[in-house]
């Protein structure tokens, strides 16, 4: 009895899981001017972000061409109305518009899921922050152009459950039209960026995303890569006029030859890392010569104890304790405003049509949620624990009929793909990733997707 | 238990350009290797797909002309629900039931023609004989199959050029063959080959279409050795022919996910080149192949005065109606007078009421594994309450559903002493003939519990669980059976005989069922559907 108090005592100890959190390095950005009301929020996964007063996210809708017809924003324009859509857009062909959607009697409008960041009459455009005028007359902050928009589904401030910038959608015909966070510019030279990614905001270089580096044996102000080692590593140079600021400083390799350095880690892209000739991805090989490590901005939140990293043929993915394959669900629907419906709060339909052919508890045994073991605990935002029936995918009340505690990825709960017995489906062995891409259009307008975190085929952990 | 004779083998073309450890130039006669090895890269890999010009001589029907919207307005001309046409035209595809068929004509290779190899050593009225026509006996049952459907039909059929693609652009699909251990590139009778998946993009010119032979590869290892494979072969001719593998997976995306093919008993055939090498990769595929195979004897007998047969008309488990004892009776007599040996008494030595508790406890044990946890706890609840003498099938299915493998391994022992007494029975009888069901078709009745439901036979209520005794009495024992129609009850609905054969003689309950059909009723029609 008495260890057992002790480690109930050592539990309560731990750290708050705000304060954990204070520890992790936080990406820099450039202070751009907003209008008042304002401001920069960090997140877990998206780096910095625009928010209003009481802490939203900040949301653009980008004009996406689909495989019939386009949705979003085009520049300048808000297409997101109160307009309450009861039918699909036939933008996913084969399926024609006009049919009627499984939500349509309780369905929201765009603009009850994606309320409009509002101006005042008489507000006034400062620097990239511009003012359109709604179809309804009410004035909407733009940036760069794009109508910004809350999202309904963020909760608390640094929230991102609306949207995400990893790189998914782009040039691919069946994705849906998607919302993406809108935030500063990552504070870094020219010739840098700073991209999301599962694991973190990754630093690449900006023409072709390349991968960037540091060596384990490099100091501030000295390169260890020299001779033979520069036949592998190429470092990031800097012109004549760069200047140190912030976290950015200068090495000098040899008279006149200055390298940029990061938090005192000069830079390097890995020769041999090859660029993907699929559409999507950039090598992080570069990674797996020892001493050398990818550069992060800022760091994902840590994978909870209760889950972990496992081996399969096409990389790394996120496991449950035996090492099953977890994947997300994703869904957008069909209609014009290509509304959400891969959240507990939306429709549940659309996952139940994959997992259970329309039938709950043949998808609730094909794809059982995976549950928090007792006392786990989530150390943060991005990984939550939930109450969700396991039947309905809606959430539940502690105790209530058919509710589990699982785990959730951005209020998305995680699933396993533990099949059936005839026919002969499933994951059933560490490293089987048999669902990956289970869904319409291989799961790109919506279905199952190995929850990736190194992909060094289709770049999906991007 | 049904009966299935499809048999669908796979069969690929595949062709290489030498990357590793030869040169471009080299004479066409015979050389050897620089140290015995020479690797080869796959560089085009498509599903075989053998064409003429104007499709008519291998799809005489014509090419399959219904796309996915094409089906889509056929099947759902005024729209409706997304639930009732979009999800559910989805649903169709994820999980495919081939006992309701779509509503499409399907055009199946007509020809005689198909690329692939002799699997089984056997020349069968259903096989293809080569395009060059030197080969009988090619196994190319995919063929069949997608030989007429316009995408994958190469070169300009979306799957088939989307696949190929993939091979050449998506480091996923790099699989390298290495040949070891070789003394001769013309003949050699012994050879070693390993599969590998490479790191590397493509070595091409300018155009990113034109290989380049003489590079070297990197071999992927980086995530595991799933796709490493040995095969051993021999050189004959300059053809390189492996030996079967029972089990090969081959990385093979086409549409940007991580996917691959599964071969069962894979070999290839493959015409060498010092810098290119053109040949197939064949094997029967997932279904038919795991492992090992099943040879059934064939039946001897030709006419039904051959038969052995034993008559059972009811059963004490579950009695059955006069109208299916009198049908049996009936098909006794006429079999008699065909001068088949008849026995209405002969009996497996089994304790029917044995067989009955050894059935229904281990069939509801083993389809317990699907139970919610919350189900399953119910059925230990009550298995711990019943009394010892409850013998309904309430019971027996609650104590299926809580059974302890040391109970499972117990009944299990039962089972195979009953499988021996079945064989023994079969020394002296060929077949044994008992109802299908204990009457005919009955309304649909879906009210409240399946064991409280009862049904009408012989005038009394008796519960509608209790006939599954029939489908146990073969089943349990692992026995094959064939239902075939015997007569029409007064209401004219259709009564059928279970014949049940010896282990594995299925071709024996199919062939007496043959018979039958011949010689004493067919199937019929219902009215409506004449």
């Amino acid at each position: 009895m008495r260890f057992a108090i002790i480690f109930a005592a050592a539990a309560m100890l731990a750290a708050p899981l705000a304060q954990a959190a204070e520890k992790q390095v936080k990406e820099d950005y450039v202070r751009v001017p907003m209008p008042p009301g304002f401001q920069v929020v960090n997140t877990e996964l998206e780096g910095n972000v625009f928010a209003d007063a009481k802490g939203r996210t900040l949301y653009k809708w980008i004009y996406k061409p689909a495989r019939v017809g386009a949705s979003g924003d085009p520049r300048g324009k808000s297409t997101c109305t109160s307009e309450v859509f009861k039918n699909e857009g036939g933008h996913m062909s084969p399926y024609p518009p006009g049919l009627r959607l499984p939500d349509a009697d309780t369905r929201q409008s765009c603009v009850d899921a994606w309320p409009p960041v509002l101006a005042e009459q008489n507000a006034k455009p400062v620097g990239a922050w511009t003012i359109i005028t709604r179809e309804d007359g009410n004035k909407q902050w733009a940036y760069d152009e794009q109508p910004l928009y809350t999202a309904a589904l963020d909760r608390m401030p640094g929230d991102t459950v609306g949207g995400t910038n990893r790189d998914m959608s782009e040039g691919v015909s069946a994705r849906p039209a998607v919302r993406h966070p809108v935030g500063p510019p990552p504070a870094v030279p020219p010739g840098f960026d700073v991209i999301s990614t599962v694991n973190g905001r990754l630093l690449v270089t900006a023409t072709v995303n390349a991968s960037i580096y540091t060596f384990a044996k490099d100091t501030a102000s000295k390169s260890a890569c020299v001779a033979e080692c520069l036949r592998e590593w190429s470092p990031m140079l800097a012109p004549e006029f760069a200047k140190t600021f912030g976290e950015w400083s200068l090495v000098e390799r040899s008279p006149g030859v200055r390298q940029w350095a990061f938090r005192g880690k000069p830079l390097y892209t890995h020769v041999a890392d090859m660029p993907f000739r699929s559409y999507r991805g950039r090598s992080v090989d570069g990674s797996d010569v020892p001493g050398w490590s990818l550069v992060y901005a800022q760091l994902a939140p840590e994978i909870p104890n209760d889950l972990k990293r496992q081996v399969t043929p096409g990389g790394e993915v996120l496991a449950d304790r035996r090492g099953h394959t977890i994947y997300v669900y994703f869904c957008h629907d069909d209609a014009d405003d290509q509304l959400i419906c891969d959240h507990p709060d939306t429709p549940q339909d659309y996952r139940i049509a994959v997992c259970g052919g329309g039938n709950q508890e043949r998808c609730a045994i094909r794809f059982p949620m995976v549950q928090a073991s007792a006392g786990a605990k989530s150390n943060s935002r991005a990984y939550s624990i939930m109450e969700i029936n396991r039947l309905t995918g809606k959430r539940a009340q502690p105790g209530e009929k058919d509710a589990l505690r699982v785990w959730a990825y951005r209020d998305r709960p995680l699933y396993v793909f533990d099949g059936e017995p005839a026919p002969a489906v499933g994951d059933r062995v560490p490293g089987d990733i048999e669902a990956d891409g289970l869904g319409e259009h291989r799961a790109q307008r919506h279905g199952f997707t190995a929850f990736w975190l190194r992909d060094d085929f289709y770049g999906r952990a991007n | 238990m049904t009966h299935t004779f499809s048999r669908t083998l796979r069969s690929v073309l595949l062709a290489g350009a030498a990357a590793f450890a030869s040169t471009a130039a080299m004479a066409a006669e015979d050389f050897v290797p620089e140290n015995g090895t020479i690797g080869y890269i796959v560089t085009d890999f498509e599903w075989q797909v053998y064409l003429t010009a104007d499709n008519k001589e291998e799809c005489a029907d014509g090419l399959n002309p219904w796309g996915p919207r094409e089906q889509f307005k056929a099947l759902y001309p005024n729209g409706g629900s997304v639930k009732d046409t979009h999800m559910a035209f989805e649903i169709a595809g994820w999980f495919p039931n081939a006992d309701t068929p779509d509503k499409f004509p399907f055009y199946e290779v007509t020809g005689k023609k198909s690329f692939g190899l002799n699997l089984d050593g056997k020349v069968d009225a259903n096989d293809f004989v080569s395009p060059d026509g030197k080969t009988a006996g090619i196994d190319n049952e995919l063929y069949r199959v997608i030989g007429c459907v316009v995408n994958l039909r190469p070169p300009e059929g979306a799957t088939a050029f989307y696949a190929n693609k993939a091979v050449m652009e998506e480091r996923w699909n790099r699989v390298l063959l290495e040949l070891t251990n070789v003394d001769s590139m013309t003949n050699d009778e012994s050879v070693d080959v390993t599969m590998y998946r490479g790191l590397d993009n493509l070595l091409t010119d300018a155009t990113g279409s034109k290989y380049l032979p003489g590079g070297s590869m990197r071999i992927d290892t980086k995530w595991g050795n799933k796709y490493v494979q040995h095969f051993k072969g021999k050189i004959v001719d300059g053809t390189l022919i492996t030996e079967p593998v029972p089990y090969t997976v081959v990385p093979w995306s086409s549409f940007q996910l991580p996917t691959e093919q599964k071969f069962h008993d894979m070999r290839m055939q493959i015409k060498l080149q010092p810098d290119s090498a053109l040949g197939v990769m064949a094997g029967p595929d997932a279904i038919d192949g795991r492992g090992w195979k099943l040879t059934l004897p064939r039946s001897k007998k030709e006419r039904l005065r051959d038969f052995k047969v034993a008559v059972m008309l009811s059963d004490p488990n579950a009695e059955v109606d006069q109208s299916v004892q009198s049908a049996l009776q009936e098909l006794a007599d006429f079999l008699a007078k065909k001068k088949a040996k008849v026995s209405l008494t002969a009996r497996p030595k089994i304790d029917t009421a044995e067989l009955n508790d050894v059935y229904v406890r281990m069939l509801r044990a083993a389809t317990s594994g699907r139970m919610s946890d919350e189900v399953w706890r119910t059925a230990l609840r009550d298995a711990a309450a019943l009394p010892d003498d409850d013998r309904s099938y309430f019971a027996q299915m609650q104590r299926g559903n809580a059974l302890s493998h040391r109970t499972w391994l117990q009944l299990n022992e039962k089972r195979h002493r009953m499988r021996l007494a079945w064989d023994a029975f079969f020394e002296d009888w060929d077949l044994m003939l008992c109802p299908v069901a204990v009457g005919t078709a009955f309304p649909h009745d879906q009210k409240g519990l399946r064991h409280l439901r009862t049904i009408t036979v012989n005038n009394k209520q008796v519960p509608v669980v209790d006939q599954i005794f029939w489908a146990g009495y073969a089943g349990i024992t692992l026995l094959p059976a064939t239902a075939a129609p015997i007569g029409l009850s007064k209401d004219g609905l259709p009564i059928g005989v279970q014949i049940i054969g010896r282990q594995y003689g299925d071709y024996e309950t199919i062939g007496f069922a043959r018979l039958l059909e011949k010689e004493y009723r067919s199937f019929e029609p219902p009215p409506a559907y004449r």
